[in-house]
């Protein structure tokens, strides 16, 4: 039975949403010097506030302004205490994670005492024409509205970054901030902004996983995908361009890992698309390792792993289960390989996990 | 003790108490009866012995991940991943405890508690390795490797550690000869709480008297004045990074072998690792501050227990009160750090003067 | 002996042209440090005005009172007549005052043409036009031939393109006065020489040029008057054509007699440090640094020249060990025989030398701690360290609450000498000197000249790398000129003049700039 269908597709479009959102916005704050290790926090609380208001008010729209205004206010925290007082800006990260664990379960279990009710949720919109292409159509424009956002929130924010004052400010800010200071700008504000970016998009993405999939709420219902998020930024090494591939890639990954474990076995169609995959990485790494003299050594063997593995799995492992836990891990692995063989002109912007120097 | 220790102290001592206002705030809001409440906190620590002494066991995971924090950030290193570390402890603890068998128990305990230090100073070696040589950013690579750890503990205890149903999605309990033996009788303290007592006082030791816990210091300080004066600074790094993991595996192995349950179970972390970094937070660093910083906090997980069973306040409400506490000591870092520096005139330094105030230390 | 203190009137106005700049009694203080005490200066349009001063004469406090990053605690800035609002940059700038910083405010991975457009602040809306500033900077970079290249990240570019890059920022920022902080320090001779020609070129446009440096030279060649400060204070304006040098160095540092410290006479010993064939590829980026050849002797001074960036600091690191070279070896080798030991005084005592948040004792102990007499089996004696510490302070008069403060709440002076104390401990047969006495005052450098040479009388071997040619004059035995990263020249004492010297250090040039492919 061959696993790669429309429904896969669609799937693995919808579970990269909330990532690329959530991402996105991460980027700009890490831009502008600012690692937000709370993005899993304001995306609960994102979740919460916009389940609670679409449950008070029957409305997806008020629902989905209050995730954004919940992760606003949480990002409000993050800045006055990283960026404002200098505090640590990892450690803010770590208590802002155990804050909106702490106050949504409090909140929730207060008022619901331990029932789950469910409420309304976003319905999809097939776009006219579109969405009747044979084949794409139905994946990519038959989707919740907050999906085809997301689809040009990449560009968006890849020409905040690169040709915008802003943008310019923003990446002053986490490489040089001296620089803004000396040509009079608040650097102190302009980190504030990137940091609310990042907490008004997790807000969104929260809500988008609450009020926008599901209609409920539940306990750590964002289950480690704000980490993801993070994660997806250093796979996509802190290019606008490089996050939206890897959210796809990663929502790609949890829908295939959510398919085979329906399915109970790996099919010999996984197998080959590893040797595929393999190949790829292969000739991706070539091509860069010409270009900008990055080490091929690791590229390639990891290339050559998966060419290996799929074919051995695809002559005989037919129906080798993997389990679960290695597709959910697998973001996390990339992502560190991926920081591993960078080139050495791929790093993380100068200012991150850096509190501001102070004024002379 | 000087000026700044004591300002230092003092923050974090209004720090708790200004959270736990908030948070008793919060439970008279609610509408619950303050009283009862806070009779349920203190039954929850204190009421029994059963009570006090499931605090302490607690306290022992907390504190050791505090230490483990202390130790790298003296050397200038964010090891954010204590949690993956102690998974990683953990696990290496109970295969020793299920497989390695029909060894006495004192030899078949401290292999088990080695190997969750081994395995714990692993993780944090990849991570290590991948900061010294690859030059990544040692919190990144600490996170990541947690979030990794994760996974391949829910499926070593789902596959090929689960018990023999093969029902539960845990492994079967260790060997008994692989367990801390009961130190409170009727409680769940074991005898692991004296090792980290001594762990603790170790080091504080090494830290403040050793070479080593000066070249850690002075790294931490300024790596690049350290390696220009004949201190290898990236050798020290990497040696904090793993020391700290290390530390962050016996607290894993001790939440394996020290638990009732004594099984390797997804998720038996906990958050210990996370909390163990407020706690260092809490006690500003220094390692023997740290035991009355976990004692406090293994006090609210503890209590916030009875809390939830007694009065129907949640637990989130001791979790938000620990992340308020982060959140004030570390907004006023900038507070309790500050130093009188003010630049001297020019022209007096030329006059040579004997040391004031003489010699203290 | 001083110099009374003139004030800018005492020159008159040509003709009645009124200032583009001006400062009335500036007066900025840090703690008790007086930086700029009730400064007062003008420079009109078409006028190069030198600010001469030796560093920590407040040169660069003035220089961020007028960019607006500091907000003085008295006085006044005025451009164009207008009073600007104290501590604004963005005032400042769109006031027309444009700075080039000594450390260049460029953000390293944007390109000229992107940290051109950061520049331009808020009045050109949300979207930068990438096209339209690009053009402008390349129209502007022809007209007064200073090319850049705008596409490339500035990081890749060399030092000298980058400064052209700052100053054409300011010119595209309508700037009417521009503000140059040491200038030369990262240029070579000739690069000096083209800039020296488009500065005339853009007073001769009407600009107000102040040109920040403590370099004599430079002086003569381009400006119209000279302003000399000295201990926060404007000690004298005067014209430039009708000052000879000695006069304006006297002001500069406030006494007729440079330093002139009685250099003792030592027979050399033998041969303690040889350095062979000494290479270091692309040491600034795109320069090359060696082959290098030295050879001192015990009790002997071997003083190094030239021109910041010609490959001192990096020739001082390998010396000292703290960098590795490419090809070559340092061999330091005991009066007695056997491998010798090294002392270090770190040309950034802040960044390399000491650890400020540490105490005296823990600053004092970096290179000791290990050794047998401090620590046994890696625990320390506490004792032992205690008496160390104690002896060291008092014999180096270090001025200090205790051993247990923090050195950053030391004065400079202060701090230099806990890197004397700790360096110089256990007379080390080798000692690096690179810039032991920048940014500190009289008194404390000659202290530091002191120990310079109660280390040679005692037979030790040093290597001196200083700015201050004075310093130079009044240490070395011999003296090695580095230009371009090689050392052109080696000259005794008796045979090295200022203007020998001072030929060699711009003879050889290491203008060999072109980006790493």
């Amino acid at each position: 039975m061959n696993p790669f269908d429309v429904a896969l597709f669609a799937a693995a479009i919808r579970l990269s949403v909330p990532l690329l959102l959530a991402a996105l916005g991460e980027l700009i704050s890490e831009r502008g010097g600012v690692i937000n290790i709370g993005l899993e926090g304001m995306m609960l609380f994102g979740a919460y506030g916009a389940f609670i208001t679409a449950w008070a008010t029957g409305s997806v729209s008020l629902g989905l302004a209050a995730g954004i205004t919940l992760g606003l206010l949480t990002a409000s925290i993050m800045a006055l205490v990283s960026v404002t007082l200098r505090g640590d800006q990892i450690v803010v990260g770590v208590a802002l994670n155990l804050l909106a664990a702490g106050v949504t379960m409090f909140l929730y279990r207060l008022q619901f005492q331990g029932t789950q009710p469910t409420t309304v949720r976003m319905e999809p919109y097939a776009v006219p024409l579109l969405s009747d292409i044979p084949g794409i159509g139905p994946v990519l424009f038959d989707q919740l509205p907050l999906v085809y956002f997301a689809y040009v929130l990449g560009p968006v924010v890849a020409y905040m970054l690169f040709r915008t004052r802003g943008g310019l400010r923003v990446r002053s800010a986490g490489e040089k901030p001296e620089v803004l200071d000396s040509t009079g700008v608040n650097v102190v504000r302009v980190q504030w902004s990137g940091v609310l970016a990042a907490g008004g998009l997790a807000g969104l993405a929260g809500a988008f996983l609450s009020v926008g999939q599901v209609g409920l709420f539940a306990e750590n219902m964002t289950a480690g995908r704000g980490f993801l998020a993070l994660a997806a930024v250093v796979f996509g090494q802190w290019r606008p361009y490089g996050v939206v591939a890897a959210c796809l890639v990663f929502g790609f990954t949890d829908a295939l890992q959510l398919r085979l474990q329906s399915m109970g076995e790996v099919p010999r169609e996984v197998w080959i698309s590893l040797v595929v995959v393999g190949v790829l990485v292969a000739a991706a790494g070539v091509w860069r390792a010409r270009r900008s003299g990055s080490p091929l050594r690791w590229m390639l063997l990891g290339a050559m792993l998966c060419v290996v593995a799929g074919g051995l799995g695809t002559a005989l492992l037919p129906s080798f289960v993997l389990p679960s836990q290695f597709w959910l891990s697998l973001p996390y692995v990339l992502s560190l390989i991926a920081l591993a063989t960078s080139a050495r002109g791929v790093r993380a912007p100068a200012m991150v996990g850096r509190p501001l120097p102070s004024r002379g | 003790m000087n000026r700044q220790a004591l300002r230092g102290a003092a923050v974090s001592v209004l720090a708790v108490v200004l959270a736990l206002a908030a948070s008793l705030l919060v439970i008279a809001l609610t509408g619950a009866p303050i009283g009862k409440a806070a009779a349920a906190m203190w039954d929850g620590v204190f009421g029994s012995p059963a009570q006090f002494g499931a605090t302490l066991t607690k306290f022992v995971p907390l504190v050791l991940a505090a230490i483990g924090w202390v130790v790298a950030s003296r050397a200038g290193r964010l090891n954010v991943g204590l949690e993956g570390q102690i998974l990683a402890g953990g696990t290496t603890a109970a295969v020793v405890g299920l497989y390695l068998t029909g060894l006495p128990t004192v030899l078949h305990l401290t292999i088990a508690v080695l190997a969750g230090a081994v395995g714990g100073a692993l993780l944090g070696g990849v991570a290590a390795w991948l900061w010294a040589r690859r030059g990544v950013n040692d919190f990144i690579a600490t996170l990541l490797l947690t979030l990794i750890m994760t996974q391949v503990v829910s499926w070593l205890a789902n596959g090929p550690m689960e018990e023999p149903t093969g029902t539960l999605g845990q492994s079967s309990p260790v060997a008994d000869t692989a367990r801390w033996p009961v130190l409170l009788p009727r409680t769940t303290l074991r005898t692991d709480i004296i090792m980290v007592i001594i762990i603790v006082l170790l080091a504080a030791y090494v830290l403040r008297r050793t070479v080593v816990g000066y070249r850690l210091r002075l790294t931490g300080a300024n790596a690049d004045a350290a390696r220009a004066t004949g201190t290898r600074t990236t050798v020290v790094g990497v040696g904090a990074l793993c020391a700290s993991a290390a530390i962050a595996g016996i607290a894993g192995s001790s939440l394996v072998l020290a638990a009732p349950a004594a099984n390797l179970a997804p998720g038996f972390s906990a958050g210990y690792g996370f909390d163990g970094i407020v706690v260092a937070l809490l006690a500003r660093n220094s390692p023997l501050a740290c035991i009355p910083a976990a004692l406090l906090l293994a006090a609210l997980r503890q209590g916030g227990g009875l809390l939830e069973a007694r009065v129907g306040i949640s637990s989130g409400l001791v979790t938000a009160t620990q992340a308020v506490v982060i959140l004030l000591v570390t907004g006023t870092a900038w507070y309790a750090e500050r130093r009188r520096s003010r630049p001297r005139p020019p022209g007096t330094s030329d006059v040579p003067a004997p040391v004031a105030e003489g010699v203290r230390s | 002996m001083t110099v009374s203190a003139d004030t800018p009137g005492d020159v008159p106005a040509d003709g009645a042209a009124a200032a583009a700049l001006s400062v009335r009694g500036v007066t900025k203080t840090y703690g008790a440090l007086v930086a700029n005490d009730a400064v007062d200066l003008d420079v009109r349009p078409g006028e190069i005005l030198a600010l001469l001063g030796e560093n920590g004469a407040g040169k660069s406090t003035l220089v961020k009172v007028l960019s607006g990053l500091v907000n003085p605690d008295a006085g006044a800035v005025v451009v164009d007549g207008r009073t600007l609002p104290p501590g604004d940059p963005e005032a400042a700038r769109a006031a027309g005052v444009g700075v080039v910083h000594q450390h260049f405010m460029l953000v390293p991975d944007m390109t000229a043409t992107e940290n051109v457009a950061l520049s331009q602040g808020s009045r050109a809306g949300r979207r930068f036009d990438a096209a339209g500033t690009r053009a402008r900077l390349l129209e502007l970079s022809e007209r007064h031939s200073m090319p850049v290249r705008p596409d490339v990240p500035v990081e890749l570019l060399p030092v000298g393109e980058r400064q052209r890059i700052e100053i054409l920022k300011c010119l595209l920022g309508d700037a009417r006065v521009l503000l140059l902080d040491e200038p030369s320090a990262v240029l070579s001779p000739v690069e000096w020489d083209r800039l020296a020609v488009v500065l005339e070129e853009l007073a001769s446009q009407g600009l107000a040029i102040v040109l920040i440096t403590h370099k004599l030279g430079e002086i003569a060649a381009v400006a119209d008057r000279c302003t000399v400060m000295r201990g926060g204070k404007v000690v004298a304006t005067v014209r430039v054509g009708d000052t000879a040098p000695e006069e304006l160095a006297r002001m500069m540092v406030g006494r007729d007699v440079v330093l002139r410290t009685e250099r003792p006479v030592v027979a050399a010993g033998p041969v303690v440090l040889e350095a062979t064939g000494l290479t270091m590829a692309g040491y600034r980026g795109d320069r090359d640094l060696g082959p290098v050849d030295l050879t001192v002797r015990a009790g002997e001074v071997l003083g190094v020249a030239g021109v910041e960036g010609n490959g001192q600091s990096e020739l001082a690191d390998l010396l000292a060990g703290v960098r590795t070279p490419t090809t070559g070896s340092v061999r330091v080798t005991a009066r007695g025989g056997g491998p010798g030991r090294t002392g270090v005084i770190a040309e950034d005592r802040q960044a390399d030398g000491l650890a400020l948040p540490l105490s005296v004792s823990d600053n004092l102990m970096m290179r000791v701690v290990g050794d047998e007499e401090f620590s046994r089996r890696g625990v320390l004696r506490q004792g032992r360290i205690r008496r160390h510490c104690t002896e060291r302070v008092e014999s180096f008069g270090v001025r200090t609450a205790g051993l247990e403060t923090p050195v950053e709440s030391l004065s400079g002076g202060n701090q230099q000498k806990i890197v004397l104390a700790r360096e110089l401990y256990g007379d080390p047969d080798l000692l690096i000197a690179a810039q032991p006495t920048r940014g500190l005052d009289v008194g404390a450098i000659e202290f530091v000249h002191a120990q310079i040479n109660a280390h040679k009388t005692a037979g030790g071997a040093t290597v001196l790398f200083s700015a201050e040619l004075d310093e130079i004059f009044a240490l070395s035995d011999r003296i090695a000129v580095m230009s371009g990263g090689r050392i052109v020249a080696v000259l005794t004492a008796d045979e090295a003049t200022r203007d020998r010297v001072g030929e060699l250090m711009t003879a050889v040039n290491g203008a060999r700039e072109q980006v790493r492919p």
